[in-house]
């Protein structure tokens, strides 16, 4: 949660981009964090391990629907930063 | 989140969902959710989908076992899962599920258990007084020593089983999480591994518990594998015991809460707060729920606990009226997979409610915050602390 305290919107963005492209295959460039999950190629199955990466990195707890509430990577990393800030 | 009707994981809709259910009734009863599945709240719609075979079921079992697959080719092992869910009765359909179940249903002739209850129930009473926990002290113990009893599995065993059966039964909840995968894996294990050493043990040793007569019949019809037939067995233990103590707890709870003059109307309390408020199906084909174009091998979730409170089946749904006719409820499903151990579940919060009684008077609630677990699909109370005097 340290960590978090001193991550800015734009960090938190690229960290689940990174996430988004190993899971997917993609390449991190090409991921626009206005995009939903769904139309980057992500389902209930792939985004179990990016949720748990977060978790694991950032020491925050995640419910699993959480991830399609706020369904692009810039609206989940706004809803990580003020729900767990 | 305001603005999503769907927030089954919020920790305030697992204390109270009836509020939520009632908006999706009322504003949208055929609902999308935010992860593609469509929500269904209102009795007519669930009732006519579960009478339906044209809708299957095992939502949780495919999407597991594609799970399972998935985290494969990611190096990571989770087929213990596949080998303890793979025969649960409620994820079969044609043409296993009619075979297997009647198998069950026929290996389980005898029913001359409300005795054994009454007597179980009683000595758990014995030791108990002043400031107690009602979930684990008492709703939770009985039903896990009779299924013990029931299936001739060792009375040193049933609290070890107990354990693993909360991550086990997790596996019925609407979303998983990595941890949920890694628990529900190690309880697996353990489980298929107990099972097979009981098989063995009762094969040199047969008694006339259900697990000796259902390994009778299967060696007589030749039905099921020794990895299916340890998967039904961890099947009948864990809703055996799971749904019936959160049926104790919840009952027991609603009566001293509500301060009901209960008159043994176990359908009303079943209606008022149904332990299993979710069950799933699939549709096979292109369907048309309600108005609403559903394309084929979509997820349904049926939502059991709102279609018991639905306005235009049950008047004030709200209130508890132990006059009311409610044997209409959803609370066991409906039609084909109509659970198979209804009797026993309500045979038993009946006998656990009078005994209840009879032993405690003046029982309070001192603090009403109470702690749920954390799905909708199985809704159980963590502990429910009260005071009672004998």
């Amino acid at each position: 949660m340290l960590i978090l305290d001193f991550m800015t919107h734009q960090e938190l963005i690229n960290f689940i981009k990174k996430e988004i492209a190993t899971e997917t295959g993609t390449a991190v460039e090409s991921i626009d964090a206005n995009a939903s999950f769904h139309s980057l190629g992500l389902d209930s199955l792939s985004a179990v391990l990016i949720l748990y990466n977060i978790e694991k990195e950032f020491g925050v707890e995640l419910n699993p629907l959480n991830f399609w509430d706020y369904p692009t990577p810039s609206k989940f990393a706004d809803f990580i930063l003020k729900g767990h800030g | 989140m305001g603005n999503l009707l769907w927030s089954p994981l919020d920790p305030a809709h697992i204390n109270d969902p009836y509020l939520m259910y009632k908006r999706l009734r009322h504003e949208s009863p055929v609902y999308r959710s935010q992860t593609g599945e469509y929500i269904i709240t209102r009795y007519a719609d669930v009732k006519s989908i579960l009478k339906n075979t044209d809708y299957r079921t095992g939502n949780r079992l495919e999407w597991l076992s594609r799970g399972i697959t998935y985290f494969k080719n990611r190096d990571e092992d989770f087929t213990d899962i596949y080998k303890a869910i793979n025969s649960f009765i409620l994820f079969l359909n044609a043409p296993d599920h009619g075979p297997i179940r009647n198998m069950v249903v026929k290996a389980w002739s005898d029913r001359e258990v409300h005795e054994m209850i009454t007597t179980t129930a009683d000595e758990i009473l014995k030791d108990l007084n002043g400031t107690f926990d009602l979930v684990n002290d008492y709703a939770r113990e009985l039903p896990a020593i009779v299924i013990a009893r029931i299936m001739g599995i060792p009375m040193n065993d049933y609290r070890y089983l107990q354990k693993l059966g909360v991550s086990m039964i997790s596996s019925l909840n609407l979303y998983h999480s990595w941890k949920d995968f890694v628990e529900l894996n190690e309880a697996s294990a353990l489980f298929v591994k107990y099972f097979a050493e009981l098989l063995d043990a009762k094969q040199k040793n047969p008694d006339r518990g259900l697990v000796s007569r259902l390994l009778a019949a299967n060696e007589k019809e030749k039905l099921l594998r020794q990895e299916q037939l340890i998967s039904v067995l961890i099947f009948l233990f864990v809703a055996g015991e799971e749904t019936t103590g959160a049926s104790i707890g919840t009952s027991l709870r609603n009566i001293i809460q509500h301060d009901i003059k209960y008159n043994g109307n176990v359908d009303e309390l079943f209606r008022f707060d149904p332990v299993v408020q979710i069950l799933g199906r699939i549709t096979k084909t292109d369907s048309i729920v309600n108005g609403v174009n559903i394309p084929a091998n979509s997820a349904l979730t049926l939502v059991v606990g709102s279609a018991n409170r639905d306005e235009s089946q049950f008047p004030n749904p709200d209130i508890i009226d132990v006059n009311r006719s409610a044997g209409q409820h959803l609370s066991f499903g409906y039609g084909t997979h109509f659970c198979l151990g209804e009797w026993l579940g309500k045979l038993q919060t009946q006998i656990a409610i009078e005994r209840f009684f009879i032993a405690f008077k003046d029982i309070t609630i001192p603090d009403q915050n109470i702690e749920w677990n954390t799905n909708l699909s199985v809704r159980v109370m963590k502990s429910l602390i009260v005071n009672a005097k004998k």
